[in-house]
């Protein structure tokens, strides 16, 4: 089996079920993302900027937007300029666009540290996890080694194209 | 080892304006700290109690919506939000899943289902 075929088959069977939720059905301008789905897929409608990021074409705003079943190819359509504006609105994600994620656990640090994560594999990892305290704030599951674990995958992700969420609160016990 | 780090208090930190604004401006602050590119809310169950100890609240899932809301308007639009859920929607206050959740829609931009809940762990 091809090795992303099991996570792209996971992956576009949430695509799918994103493209039904009403929320997506809204107009987008354009975003930028990682390079990988286009690296994957010759997506010919993406072009890698300077940078190695990918801006994506979508429709103009109030622009009719059908959400398409996730893994066909969108229509051609003029590129959109780059927002890398901080003040540009949020604009949500496109539900055609493909993406491989993973949680990456602070109990794993010892044995697999970020350094040997194959970056290439991923598109976003969630770093797992900080915990809401009584006081509103956050702390970690392991406040030892978490926040230098989380430093270091933020630069190897970064460094590798790829992106970090920060994950808060998970279940108890699973570590 | 605090014995109390296991206790998730999500429902005490979104349950009203002041515990939500100082929630979301620790959680911006970790997200600049760390130059993260997004946020994943993991909260396993708002309106349940899920593991014991854990708060919860039959008003957590509006207040849930309340809080995403002031999470998107102070993180950079360029942040993602992400939110892990249960098969089911969330728990409304009568207890029952919510019959409409398209708000939760235009805030989070992925949500990761827990299909193995069907299974354990709940």
């Amino acid at each position: 089996m091809p090795p992303y075929a099991a996570a792209t088959v996971l992956f576009s069977l949430l695509g799918f079920v994103l493209s039904l939720s009403p929320f997506y059905l809204g107009d987008f301008q354009s975003k930028q993302h990682s390079g990988r789905q286009a690296e994957r897929e010759g997506n010919p409608f993406q072009t890698p900027d300077k940078t190695g990021n990918v801006l994506l074409a979508v429709p103009e705003r109030n622009q009719a937007f059908l959400p398409v079943e996730a893994g066909s190819v969108p229509p051609p359509i003029d590129p959109a300029p780059a927002t890398e504006n901080s003040s540009a609105p949020y604009v949500a994600i496109p539900p055609s666009e493909r993406l491989v994620m993973a949680y990456y656990p602070d109990w794993v640090g010892g044995t697999f540290p970020p350094e040997k994560i194959d970056f290439k594999r991923f598109d976003w990892i969630d770093f797992a996890f900080a915990v809401p305290d009584a006081s509103y704030g956050l702390t970690w599951d392991d406040a030892k080694n978490a926040p230098d674990l989380l430093r270091r995958l933020v630069v190897e992700a970064h460094a590798n194209g790829a992106k970090v969420k920060l994950s808060l609160g998970g279940w108890t016990g699973s570590k | 080892m605090d014995l109390n780090s296991h206790i998730r208090y999500f429902s005490s930190a979104v349950a009203n304006q002041q515990s939500r604004a100082t929630f979301v401006k620790n959680i911006v602050t970790l997200y600049q700290t760390f130059n993260l590119d997004g946020i994943d809310i993991d909260w396993e169950y708002p309106g349940r109690q899920g593991a014991p100890g854990n708060k919860w609240h039959p008003s957590d899932a509006d207040n849930f919506l309340l809080f995403l809301q002031l999470l998107r308007s102070l993180l950079p639009p360029t942040a993602r939000i992400s939110a892990a859920v249960d098969t089911t929607t969330f728990t409304a206050s009568d207890g029952k899943p919510m019959t409409d959740v398209s708000k939760f829609g235009q805030l989070l931009d992925w949500v990761l289902i827990m299909n193995y809940d069907v299974w354990g762990c709940k």
